[in-house]
C-alpha cells in the first residue's frame, strides 16, 4: 500500500436526525474525522452499525469514534440513571471490529467512546456519571459543552513518543474510565488522576484517548496513526 | 465475501452535541437496504482523486441530497434552488464518470439520478411545483407522497420490477431531458423517473428512492452484479 494512500475506516452511530426539511434516522458523524484524516493523507471511509469484522481487510487504518454511551451490560453492570442513549447493535459491530483490528494488527485509534469499549471490553470498567461520582466532579465540560485540561502521558509510551509527556486536551464527555482492565494506562487528566490514554504495546499502532485529538488540532496523533496504516 | 458497496454522503450543518457542528450523513435506510440484500455498505465521502476508493469498492450507489447546481446543464440559479455545493457536485460526478469507465454496477437515486442525467447532457426543472403540467408532480419540502412509475419492456428495471411500481416523492427538482440515456421509467405527468445506460453491467438511475419503499429487487440485483 505504500505509493497510495491508506483506506481509514471510521464507525459511526446512526440515530434520530434532523437535517434541512428531513427527519429520519440517519448515520451520521462529524465531518472533523474526515477533515483531519484527509488532512493527514488517508482516505476516510464510514462503517455504519452493522457492518462487522469481514471488511478488517480492507481497510488500512480503524478509528473507533466518539458517540453515544456504550450499553453497561458490557462491563457488567445496569444502566445508570444517566446512560440513556445505547445503541446495541452499534456495540456490536465495534466491538467485532476492535477484536479483529487487534487480531490483524490493523492499526487502530480509538476516541472517547471507543477508547471506553476499548478498556470495557479488557475486563476495564467505566464510571457512569463523572458529575456525581467522588473526585470527578470537575472533570470538564459534558451534554455539549467543551473544557480544556492539562493531561500528563507517563514516560516511554507510544503516546508520549509521540505528543510528549505534557499536553492540554479537551473534554466532552460524562463517562470515564474507573479501570482500564488489562490495558496499560498511558496518560491521566492532571487535575483529577481521571485516565485519559491507554495503549496495547507490541502492536504496530492500538492507541486509545478520552479526549477528540481531531478536535483540537492533535496533527501529531493522527500523522503517526495514519504513517502506521499507511505502512500496513 | 460480500461485496462492498460504496454510498456518497452529504455534508450538512445539524443540532449534533453542539450545535454548530457539520456532519457527514446519510439516511440509515440506504446502508440498511443493501445489508439487507447482501452486500457490506461503506459510506463515502470527497477524498480528492476517487480512483483509490474506487479500487476498493465492488459497486456504488449516488445517494439523495441536496439540489445540484444548474451549471451542470448550462442553467441558471432558480430562487427554489438552494444551498448547492459545487465541490460535492465535482467529487460525485468524477465518482459517476470513474464508475462508467470501469464498468461498476452503479445505483444513483433521486439527487444521484439528477446529476448523471445532467452530466450525460440532460437537463432538470429546478422546481416542479411551479413548472406547467408539474403542479401535482408529488409532495417536496419535507413530505413524502406516492405515485406509480411505468417502466419501458426489455429493460433492466423492468426484469427486476415489472411494468408498474409505486415510487415516492418528495423532490421538487426533475428530469426533463436525460441526455444520451434510455428512458425507461416516467409518471403519468411525463416525468423522467428512471433511466439506464445500455451497455452497462448494471447502471440503474431512478428519481424515487427504492430504499424507502421496499424495492429490494434492486439493490439485490445490484449486488449480484457487484458479486460477480
Amino acid at each position: 500500500m505504500s505509493s497510495s494512500r491508506p483506506i481509514i475506516g471510521i464507525t459511526c452511530p446512526s440515530r434520530p436526525t434532523k437535517w434541512a426539511k428531513w427527519e429520519l434516522d440517519a448515520v451520521v458523524i462529524p465531518t472533523t474525522y474526515h477533515k483531519m484524516v484527509t488532512r493527514c493523507g488517508g482516505i476516510p471511509i464510514l462503517i455504519p452499525p452493522g457492518v462487522n469484522s469481514e471488511i478488517i481487510d480492507n481497510v488500512d487504518g480503524l478509528i473507533i469514534a466518539g458517540g453515544p454511551d456504550i450499553s453497561p451490560e458490557i462491563y457488567g453492570q445496569e444502566n445508570g440513571k444517566f446512560t440513556i442513549e445505547t445503541y446495541p447493535e452499534q456495540d456490536i459491530s465495534e466491538i467485532s471490529l476492535i477484536k479483529s483490528a487487534i487480531k490483524t494488527d490493523t492499526p487502530l485509534l480509538c476516541i472517547c467512546r471507543g477508547f471506553q469499549l476499548l478498556c470495557a471490553i479488557h475486563e476495564g470498567v467505566l464510571y457512569q456519571h463523572l458529575p456525581e461520582t467522588d473526585g470527578f466532579e470537575e472533570h470538564g465540560g459534558w451534554d455539549g459543552n467543551v473544557t480544556e485540561h492539562e493531561v500528563k502521558i507517563f514516560e516511554g509510551s507510544k503516546l508520549e513518543e509521540i505528543m510528549g509527556n505534557e499536553i492540554i486536551v479537551n473534554s466532552t464527555h460524562h463517562q470515564g474510565v474507573k479501570d482500564p482492565g488489562t490495558l496499560k494506562v498511558t496518560a491521566v487528566s492532571s487535575h483529577d488522576g481521571l485516565i485519559e490514554a491507554v495503549e496495547i504495546e507490541n502492536l504496530s499502532f492500538c492507541i486509545g484517548v478520552q479526549w477528540h485529538p481531531e478536535r483540537i488540532e492533535h496533527v501529531s496523533l493522527y500523522q503517526a496513526f495514519i504513517d502506521s496504516a499507511r505502512g500496513s | 465475501m460480500r461485496p462492498l458497496i460504496g454510498i456518497t454522503t452529504s455534508v450538512n450543518s445539524q443540532d449534533y452535541e453542539t450545535s454548530d457542528q457539520s456532519v457527514v450523513m446519510i439516511p440509515e435506510n440506504y446502508p440498511k437496504a443493501v445489508e439487507k440484500a447482501g452486500g457490506i455498505p461503506l459510506l463515502i465521502s470527497d477524498c480528492g482523486d476517487p480512483n483509490e476508493l474506487l479500487d476498493v469498492i465492488d459497486g456504488l450507489i449516488i445517494s439523495g441530497g441536496r439540489d445540484i447546481n444548474p451549471t451542470l446543464y448550462g442553467d441558471l440559479l432558480h430562487e427554489e434552488t438552494i444551498d448547492v455545493n459545487d465541490r460535492q457536485d465535482e467529487w460525485e460526478v468524477s465518482l459517476i464518470e470513474g464508475a462508467i469507465e470501469r464498468d461498476m454496477p452503479l445505483l444513483c437515486i433521486c439527487r444521484g439520478h439528477q446529476l448523471l442525467c445532467a452530466i450525460r447532457g440532460g437537463k432538470l426543472f429546478q422546481h416542479l411545483p411551479t413548472t406547467r403540467g408539474f403542479e401535482e408532480h408529488g409532495e417536496t419540502g419535507g413530505k413524502w407522497s406516492n405515485h406509480k412509475v411505468k417502466l419501458e419492456p426489455n429493460s433492466l428495471i423492468y426484469d427486476i420490477l415489472g411494468e408498474e411500481v409505486v415510487g415516492n416523492s418528495g423532490h421538487h427538482q426533475g428530469v426533463f431531458d436525460a441526455g444520451d440515456l434510455e428512458i425507461v421509467g416516467t409518471t403519468s405527468d411525463g416525468l423522467i423517473e428512471a433511466v439506464e445506460l445500455q451497455g452497462c453491467r448494471f447502471l440503474i438511475s431512478v428519481q424515487w428512492h427504492p430504499e424507502m419503499c421496499g424495492h429490494k429487487g434492486i439493490f439485490e440485483r445490484l449486488i449480484a452484479v457487484s458479486s460477480e
